[in-house]
């Protein structure tokens, strides 16, 4: 049973997604992420068990090279795309409760800011990481973020901005949750952002990367 | 047309370039996401290929620019003026533009439609390929705003004129929050393009741009420009 999910974390390191794939070339013709996720299930293995030692071990493994610049964000992404070609098979027991994520991060763009793909990546990275994610998308508000925390029972956001300018409504929005939420943590990133921002808006963190956001997290987690 | 004469008042231009002569090429695009041709993953190469096959039918290449008055324009410590309103673009960038006679206002856009196609591919779990067109749609107004720079630089040389780097709110100490008192001067929608109350345009993939226009202005190698 742990050489299947062995193998399975190897499917999503190098981005197997189905025997049908050509890729990676090395492992065309072996079954990938979605063969291995049904043989394990069917052998009885449990939901669990298949996130936390198929999934996310390979996942962990591509963040970590990534992180050390040993391979681009692309390569991510292709792990990604196995990674929840699989998921979708796991779905149901998220569902019934039968695995749990590690908590719910509510993710979004600020208001006055429409730049989508940073914090999509964050989002994808965070699901890779075990998250579950509400994205709110673009254009979001305090209000809109405080309804959705109270609806989900979030202890996290995370906020993006692309401009200088836009970044500035981060200030008012973490105003808003911390006076509104009790004990929600809020990450903030994207490009114009840096720690001295985040300090000076009361936000608790910030990150660079969707790494070191996935890293604080887990860290948290298991405190 | 004598320069004298066309300098006396503004010129406002919107082209339509068609994408024929756009220099995107698979190389390019691999190389900008650090890899080469040995290295690059087969899904990015195919997802690559599949883009910019696509690419001519989901963009819409809109430039434009406007050079103003010399009369409506004054430069002085550190930021210039245009019919009475104060641009503070920093020390760097006044030092490029401080010998010119006018300013130029440049813009270039490749439109909203491409926006949805990424958001699409994201939306579907198709996160590579919402990635990588994401990347070539900025890459692609980056070099329609080339274009566009070079395009006005012809021009300005009929009349015997020369054209600075272009700089962008945004870059080098300017603020981004320029762009409200810079779109205030140009037609609304010029080239497709408005700005929101944050400073953001729209569409997203849309670069803006001061360019300094006269006699006696030069044209900076990147190096220099940064170095200083
Ligand atoms: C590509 C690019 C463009 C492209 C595309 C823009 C777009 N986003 O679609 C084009 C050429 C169109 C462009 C235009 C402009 N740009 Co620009 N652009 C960039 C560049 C080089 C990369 C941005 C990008 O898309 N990166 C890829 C994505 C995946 O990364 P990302 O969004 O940053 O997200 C990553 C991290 O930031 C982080 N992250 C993001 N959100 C979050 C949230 C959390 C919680 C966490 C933990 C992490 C996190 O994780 C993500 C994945 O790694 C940056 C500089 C840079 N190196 O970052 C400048 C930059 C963003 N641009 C800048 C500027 C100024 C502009 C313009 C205003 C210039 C102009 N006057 O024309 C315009 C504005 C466009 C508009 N619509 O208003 C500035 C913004 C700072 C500022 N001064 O406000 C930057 C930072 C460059 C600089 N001066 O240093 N730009």
């Amino acid at each position: 049973m742990n050489e299947i999910l062995q193998q399975l974390s190897l499917c999503i390191e190098k981005g197997r997604v189905n025997k049908d794939s050509n890729y990676p070339a090395d492992m065309k013709g072996m079954p990938g992420a979605v063969e291995l996720t049904q043989q394990a299930l069917s052998e009885g293995t449990l939901a669990q068990d298949i996130l936390n030692i198929g999934f996310l071990p390979g996942m962990k493994i591509v963040g970590d090279k990534f992180k050390d610049g040993k391979i681009f964000l692309p390569e991510v992404l292709i792990s990604a795309r196995a990674m929840s070609s699989a998921m979708e098979l796991l779905k149901p027991y998220f569902q019934s409760g039968e695995i749990n994520y590690k908590g719910k991060v509510i993710m979004g763009t600020v208001a006055g800011d429409l730049h989508d793909i940073g914090k999509n990546i964050v989002k994808m990275v965070l699901e890779g990481g075990g998250w579950q994610v509400v994205d709110l998308g673009i254009n979001v508000n305090a209000e809109k973020i405080i309804d959705a925390i109270n609806t989900n029972s979030a202890k996290v956001v995370g906020l993006s901005a692309l401009l200088t300018t836009t970044m500035q409504n981060m200030k008012e929005i973490v105003r808003k949750i911390k006076s509104e939420t009790k004990d929600v943590l809020v990450v903030i990133g994207g490009a114009p952002v840096t720690k001295a921002f985040a300090d000076s808006i009361n936000a608790d963190g910030y990150f660079h990367d969707p790494q070191g956001m996935l890293d604080y997290l887990n860290k948290k987690m298991s405190k | 047309m004598d320069g004298t004469i066309s300098l006396k008042q503004s010129i406002i231009k919107e082209i339509e370039f068609n994408f024929e002569n756009c220099a995107i090429s698979e190389n390019h695009i691999i190389e900008l996401l650090g890899y080469d041709a040995d290295t690059v993953p087969e899904p990015v190469l195919e997802t690559i290929g599949f883009i910019l096959n696509e690419l001519p039918n989901k963009v819409r290449l809109q430039s434009g620019y406007k050079i103003f008055n010399p009369k409506k324009v004054k430069l002085s410590g550190d930021s210039f003026t245009i019919d009475n309103r104060t641009f503070n673009c920093g020390k760097i960038i006044y030092s490029s533009l401080k010998n010119s006679e006018t300013i130029g206002f440049l813009i270039s856009s490749i439109g909203e439609e491409i926006e949805n196609w990424s958001k699409y591919f994201m939306d579907n779990n198709e996160i590579l390929k919402g990635y990588l067109i994401d990347k070539v749609a900025s890459e692609l107004v980056e070099q329609l705003a080339d274009r566009t720079e070079s395009l006005l630089e012809k021009e300005l040389g009929i009349i015997e004129l020369k054209a600075t780097n272009r700089y962008s709110p945004g870059y080098c100490g300017w603020s981004v929050a320029d762009q409200q008192n810079l779109f205030s001067l140009i037609p609304e929608k010029f080239c497709g393009v408005s700005v929101n109350d944050n400073s953001m345009m729209i569409p997203i993939k849309s670069v803006s741009a001061v360019i300094g226009v006269g006699k006696n202005v030069e044209k900076k190698t990147m190096n220099v420009q940064f170095a200083k």
